[in-house]
């Protein structure tokens, strides 16, 4: 793998951001992509509530969207440099 | 949770990556609960690929202990007009940076804009294993292409070298010659070094560093450096199979003697060890070959040409080309080139006055944009458009003393002549030129290049046929701004090109006028 870690503290997904390979395409901008999807899933969680729809940066079948495209091209490069196929 | 003191220092440590980062201090900014974690967010006009660009290089530089790495975020805050954006303020930064004059070094830190490529891919062109010579004029793109073929090079084999010749231009001969190798070879035993750890290769640059040695301690005699660089160069590039390339920007500023001799010593250090020259430099005052001498760079036997002028002579491809550039760089902060930014009137207006130049239309989009944003403009006008030009006459008389030294004065009394016929005696700002001397097509040439007048057409017939004119246009710094003459008739094509009976009815400079400056310039 080019960078990967376990983490059993909850604090991993931050790093997603943060953490990217540093040969990973347009990585600046997955990084706040996936930022964004980060901001999501803590709302999902912890504030999912009628009043704070408006909160999330995503909506729903955007974030699913986003999700799968950052399937995709992280299946791109892994095939593209270790000829791993998922 | 987070102790007050710590989070403040957490907080300014992330608020002064980020503000270094887009190059704007002040920017608002507020933490946010989200679900179980703090985030830190920044209060912008819109997101864009500069502000992705600078929270990504942000997070990456906090310290490990700070709880905001992975946890900074923008805040979309609504912006009544595009000068008085924070966006308008990063992108004066960004226009800042990218129109500095270097091409040598590592690429820079920070965004950098998309490359927008000329029109016959020339950065390609010149990526390729062969010698060329870059001409144009000045802030064409030269360095800039030099940066983009590097880059391109960057992830192969090669091993590439970028001087830039300023520091060389008080020095000439062997001096010179020799100066010039050590810094060559010095930079390709530690360009080779890097692409040997990256590739994973054992590479030799032994001989190399031992001809850096020889140079510093005076033992390298200049006649034999060529053949003992190329030995090593031979071995170098048969270890890596592929090849080296020397860059040298800016070689107009060498010694226009000593430019076919230094080019000779170096073409025989690369030719035929797969290494290649790269030449860039302003198109009249390079002078790549010397007949009497037998020395330089013959075209096209020694190398090709890539020119990169699109001038006023094509309005329409040169307004494209900065069009393209311009959207690069208001696309990086999340705007497109519409009326809001910049109308359309204002637009040619700057694009006309800077003859197509793309560094000089950058620069002075970046002055309209500040004198919009001090006069609140809701967009970048007309007027704010004239002021920029207005200024921007000092700089490019400053640029014609340095890169034209030894014939400013001249220069400077052939200027005043063509002030005084076009703007004082006929009150427009265009004429047509004929010469058969070379010396004087030279000189027309030179202003051309230093942009103190601009091509339109290359090939008029006013009179009777047989009799070829050039028109070209003054500088607009000459006539606008504190040098400011009302009522000039200035010349601006109604359609995409000139029709030929605005051109035939221009005022007409002779081969008296050159010379009658040139004989003032002697006595």
């Amino acid at each position: 793998m080019a960078n990967g870690f376990v983490s059993l503290k909850g604090d991993d997904h931050s790093k997603v951001s943060v953490d990217l390979a540093v040969d990973f395409p347009d990585r600046a901008s997955w990084s706040q992509r996936l930022a964004k999807l980060y901001t999501c899933r803590l709302y999902a969680d912890y504030d999912n509530w009628s009043d704070t729809a408006a909160n999330f940066p995503l909506k729903a079948g955007a974030a699913i969207s986003e999700a799968e495209q950052f399937i995709d091209v992280v299946r791109k490069y892994l095939k593209d440099k270790f000829k791993l196929a998922l | 949770m987070i102790p007050i003191t710590d989070e403040s220092r957490f907080v300014s440590e992330a608020v002064v990556a980020f503000e270094r980062a887009i190059g704007v201090t002040g920017v608002p900014h507020g933490l946010e609960q989200v679900g179980n974690k703090v985030f830190l967010k920044f209060a912008v006009g819109r997101e864009c690929p500069l502000y992705d660009n600078a929270l990504f290089e942000s997070q990456i530089a906090l310290s490990e202990d700070n709880p905001f790495k992975g946890a900074l975020a923008l805040a979309a805050v609504k912006t009544r007009t595009f000068p008085g954006s924070i966006e308008a303020n990063a992108l004066l930064t960004l226009l800042t940076r990218s129109t500095r004059e270097v091409s040598q070094g590592g690429s820079s830190r920070g965004y950098s804009v998309p490359y927008v490529p000329f029109q016959k891919r020339e950065d390609h062109q010149l990526a390729q294993p062969a010698t060329h010579i870059v001409r144009g004029r000045r802030g064409v793109g030269k360095s800039t292409l030099i940066r983009r073929a590097t880059d391109l090079l960057a992830d192969g084999s090669s091993v590439v070298c970028v001087l830039d010749m300023q520091g060389y231009s008080t020095e000439s001969g062997d001096e010179l010659t020799l100066d010039v190798m050590y810094d060559a070879c010095a930079g390709f035993v530690r360009e080779a070094e890097i692409l040997s750890e990256r590739v994973g290769l054992k590479v030799d640059v032994t001989a190399l560093k031992q001809i850096v040695q020889n140079i510093e301690l005076g033992a390298l005699n200049v006649k034999r450096a060529p053949i003992i660089i190329k030995r090593a160069l031979s071995t170098l590039t048969a270890a890596t199979k592929g090849n080296v390339f020397l860059f040298l920007d800016d070689f107009h500023l060498i010694d226009r003697v000593s430019q076919p001799h230094l080019l000779h010593a170096l073409n025989g250090a690369l030719k035929g060890a797969n290494g290649w020259l790269k030449v860039a430099g302003l198109t009249s005052l390079l002078n790549v070959y010397s007949p009497e001498h037998r020395e330089g760079l013959q075209h096209p036997g020694d190398a090709q040409f890539i020119s990169l002028d699109l001038t006023l002579e094509n309005p329409e491809a040169a307004e494209t080309h900065l069009r393209a550039i311009l959207e690069g760089f208001l696309n990086a902060v999340g705007y497109r080139l519409t009326r809001d930014v910049i109308p359309d009137a204002a637009f040619r207006r700057l694009a006309w006055a800077n003859a197509g130049v793309p560094r000089d239309f950058l620069q002075m989009f970046a002055r309209s944009l500040e004198h919009a944003t001090r006069n609140r403009h809701a967009a970048v006008t007309l007027s704010d458009v004239n002021v920029a030009i207005g200024e921007f006459g000092q700089q490019k008389m400053d640029d014609l003393q340095k890169d034209a030294r030894n014939e400013a004065g001249l220069l400077q009394k052939v200027l005043a002549k063509l002030e005084d016929i076009c703007l004082v005696q006929n009150r427009i700002n265009a004429f047509l030129f004929r010469s058969d001397d070379p010396k004087e097509q030279m000189l027309m040439q030179i202003l051309s290049d230093l942009r103190m007048v601009h091509l339109i057409n290359q090939s008029i017939t006013p009179r009777k046929s047989g009799e070829r004119f050039q028109a070209y246009i003054l500088d607009y710094s000459m006539f606008t701004g504190v040098r400011r003459r009302p009522n000039i008739q200035e010349m601006i094509p109604k359609q995409l090109q000139f029709r030929a009976s605005e051109l035939r009815a221009l005022p007409k400079v002779g081969p008296d006028v050159l010379m009658s400056a040139m004989t003032e310039t002697a006595a």
